[in-house]
């Protein structure tokens, strides 16, 4: 009784001994396991999701920002898209921020710094926005204002004054006059002169009137100056027309000739004339066309920055990896080492232990 | 005791071979995770399927057409015409449970207007199709820009060549070209008068040029040419100096294509010289020029493409009499609103085929492999490489009570 009491004694105890090693080296199997899996991978997973992130607000900025100003521009569309800026503009300083202290410095500062020049960009573009199309509008409408008074008034009452001056020359007839079948009056030198110059100012008004058509499509400020010339010429002999006609212009010259014709004319000269804004419009548009442009280019080099900064994390990271797994492995080869040993010693002293209690 | 020994050395063997699986079943893990590579940033966008003035409750079309200005008649008629073919079946529930609106901008028959409204029309406005554009210059504007973005361009008031080419793949014509018309005119001149004197007053752009090509090529092929031609400017009334030079030319016939204020006054003005035969291609706007005319409008022909807007036996016209009466009581028949009401009915048409899925292909498609599509009674026949549905043309003349009526040949007329 004696002796089986002292063997289930020692039982338990080796029982209680083995379970603790076999727990124990349970545990620090796990705790191996999780020094691997956590810390610098952590970090780096950060870094890539921030610099991933930088990347897309500034593409999205840049896809905002970057289309030249155009008609189809509202007030409502600006607004929309200035709100939209600055919520990417907020979140890219957000993740800049993220990147701060992680170590990756110099890669940060040079992302940083073309985040910085394209929101610098994008502010002067939107800055400048509404002037352009304030611009831009002004033109269209004066363009308008043109083909109206030239198209639907100026040219169709000059049209109808040589028609009726013709008409009257050839027949002798006039909605205006008496009719006469006298050829010496009809046919004067003076019906002859009248003649001449409602049709030279025709000539001339409609190529200033295209003159003006053209300029307020052009795009290259440097090609306005040839279109002003043009312009300039054909105002001259439209002027020279008009002091005969202001003069003399007979009958059948319609009243609104002489005052549209001056209309014209004064579109294209004096202060604040259509090519001077045409002039300020197009360099306004020009410097706009620079920033997008230039935009591209600092897209392409943020870029860049971002693909070096995710190869460098990318390598540090496989790197770290390596390292903790091969670490991790040695450490639990050597636990269970040390736990089967445990339980080999073990083992030992307990079968010793069982013989000398048999010995008598 | 040993066996006690025994099952322990087993049970820490199991162990360990099962800690040194985990720890390969690990590493296979870890590998998968090294696997996982940051990828560029995302670009894609969520597709909009819509379509551009289609919703569950409308379809939005589009007119540029003059409102204003010597041609205004033809535009608010054109109009007239559409609206009251919408109304109609918006009155019988719209399509598929959608309404149908109509947006007209006015440009003043002029193609740099028509240009920017149908620009407007297509960006902002958003429409579906672009629907009875008045005229040919304007016309030569709008249906490029409609082409370059896909937008049916559809019944154009116009008999023009160009918008008949087989690359127009966008445009649905209704009516017969000019040269159609010209080629009537021609053949009713010479067959049933002898006439050989012919002359042509043209509107001084692609509209008159087509006019006049058309009429050329006609007496062409009877070895004839014009004895004159002349043309006045679009949208005024300065037509003196083409009336003097054509009746320098004594001709026995005048075909005037131009629209109704200038022809008018054209004729009223060669009349006090000479007593042609006068004929204008539709376009001239019919009623607006015996309106114009007054009692000198009698004996002054007019080619159709539609049938004459007071003769009720007609099923398309009586169903277009309820139509304009329902939408206007106040509204006078007329062959412009008439056109302008077939064009309607032959969208409503393309509209129903298409089904409740409504997109712009499928209309165009709808309508070009519809093969007949008739309006009460007027059939209007498509197909590869024809996108004009009616060939008709009908020759009228202005009686002594300022109506049209229609001949069979020019003889009785005048």
């Amino acid at each position: 009784m004696g002796q089986s009491q002292v063997s289930a004694g020692m039982i338990i105890l080796a029982l209680v001994a083995i379970l603790a090693i076999v727990a124990s080296t349970v545990a620090g199997w796990v705790v191996i396991g999780d020094l691997g899996d956590s810390g610098d991978s952590d970090t780096n997973t950060e870094v890539l999701a921030a610099g991933l992130a930088v990347g897309r607000h500034a593409s999205a900025l840049d896809s905002i920002s970057s289309v030249a100003s155009n008609f189809n521009m509202t007030r409502e569309s600006v607004l929309a898209s200035r709100t939209s800026i600055a919520n990417h503009k907020e979140e890219l300083n957000r993740q800049l921020a993220n990147l701060d202290g992680k170590g990756y410095d110099d890669n940060v500062a040079r992302i940083r710094q073309q985040v910085d020049m394209l929101t610098s960009q994008i502010d002067r573009i939107e800055q400048a926005r509404p002037d352009l199309l304030r611009a831009m509008l002004a033109g269209e409408q004066s363009r308008q204002r043109i083909v109206q008074s030239t198209s639907r008034q100026l040219i169709p009452s000059i049209v109808d004054s040589l028609d009726n001056q013709f008409y009257y020359m050839a027949t002798g007839r006039s909605d205006v006059r008496a009719p006469t079948d006298d050829p010496t009056v009809r046919l004067s030198n003076e019906e002859f002169l009248r003649y001449a110059e409602i049709s030279n100012l025709l000539t001339a008004v409609g190529t200033g009137q295209y003159s003006l058509l053209v300029a307020s499509r052009m795009q290259d400020p440097m090609l306005v100056t040839n279109v002003e010339e043009s312009f300039g010429t054909a105002s001259q002999r439209a002027e020279k027309s008009l002091e005969v006609l202001a003069a003399n212009g007979g009958p059948e010259l319609n009243p609104a000739v002489v005052p549209l014709s001056q209309q014209l004319i004064d579109a294209g000269a004096g202060q604040n004339n259509f090519f001077d804004a045409l002039r300020n419009r197009l360099s306004m548009a020009v410097v706009e066309q620079d920033l997008i442009e230039a935009n591209q280019q600092v897209i392409d080099r943020l870029n860049s920055e971002i693909d070096m900064l995710v190869a460098e994390v990318t390598q540090e990271s496989e790197s770290s990896s390596d390292d903790v797994a091969s670490s991790a492995s040695a450490g639990r080869t050597t636990i269970i080492i040390i736990g089967v040993a445990g339980l080999a010693v073990i083992l030992l002293i307990a079968g010793f232990v069982s013989l000398r209690r048999r010995q008598p | 005791m040993w066996r006690l020994c025994a099952i322990i050395l087993g049970v820490s063997f199991l162990v360990a071979v099962l800690a040194l699986g985990c720890q390969t079943s690990d590493d296979e893990s870890d590998l998968d995770d090294s696997d996982v590579r940051p990828t560029q940033p995302s670009t894609s966008t969520t597709m909009d399927d819509s379509v551009p003035g289609v919703s569950d409750s409308r379809v939005q079309f589009g007119q540029s057409a003059a409102l204003s200005g010597p041609a205004e008649v033809l535009g608010q008629q054109m109009r007239l015409g559409i609206l009251a073919a919408f109304h109609e079946q918006n009155e019988a529930g719209g399509i598929h449970g959608r309404r149908l609106e109509l947006t007209t901008l006015d440009d003043l028959y002029e193609p740099d207007f028509a240009f920017a409204n149908t620009r407007q029309l297509i960006n902002d406005h958003q429409v579906f199709a672009l629907i009875g554009e008045v005229g040919t210059p304007t016309s030569r504007s709008a249906a490029r820009l409609a082409a370059g973005e896909d937008v049916p361009f559809i019944t154009p008031f116009t008999g023009a060549e160009f918008l008949r080419g087989p690359d127009m793949d966008n445009v649905v014509n209704l009516r017969a070209s000019y040269y159609q018309e010209t080629e009537e005119m021609v053949a009713r001149l010479t067959e049933d008068l002898g006439i050989t004197r012919v002359a042509v007053m043209y509107q001084n752009d692609s509209y008159g040029q087509a006019g006049l090509e058309g009429v050329m090529q006609a007496l062409e092929r009877r070895g004839l040419a014009p004895t004159a031609s002349w043309y006045y400017q679009r949208n005024t009334s300065s037509v003196k100096t083409a009336a003097y030079n054509i009746v320098q030319g004594d001709p026995e016939a005048v075909i005037m294509i131009g629209a109704y204020s200038p022809v008018a006054r054209a004729i009223t003005l060669m009349r006090q010289d000479i007593d042609p035969v006068f004929m204008a291609v539709s376009f001239v706007g019919s009623n607006a020029l015996s309106e114009a005319l007054g009692p000198q409008g009698a004996g002054v022909y007019v080619t159709q493409v539609v049938p004459l807007p007071d003769d009720a036996s007609v099923p398309a016209v009586a169903a277009y009499h309820n139509a304009l009466n329902s939408f206007d009581e106040n509204a006078e028949p007329g062959f412009v609103s008439l056109e302008g009401y077939l064009s309607g009915r032959l969208a409503i048409a393309g509209l129903q085929m298409c089904g409740p899925e409504l997109n712009r292909q499928c209309f165009l498609d709808a309508v070009r492999d519809a093969g007949v599509i008739d309006i009460d009674g007027i059939a209007l026949q498509f197909g590869p490489g024809d996108n004009q549905g009616s060939d008709a043309v009908f020759t009228t003349v202005i009686g002594d009570d300022g109506e049209f009526h229609i001949v069979s040949g020019l003889g009785g007329g005048r």
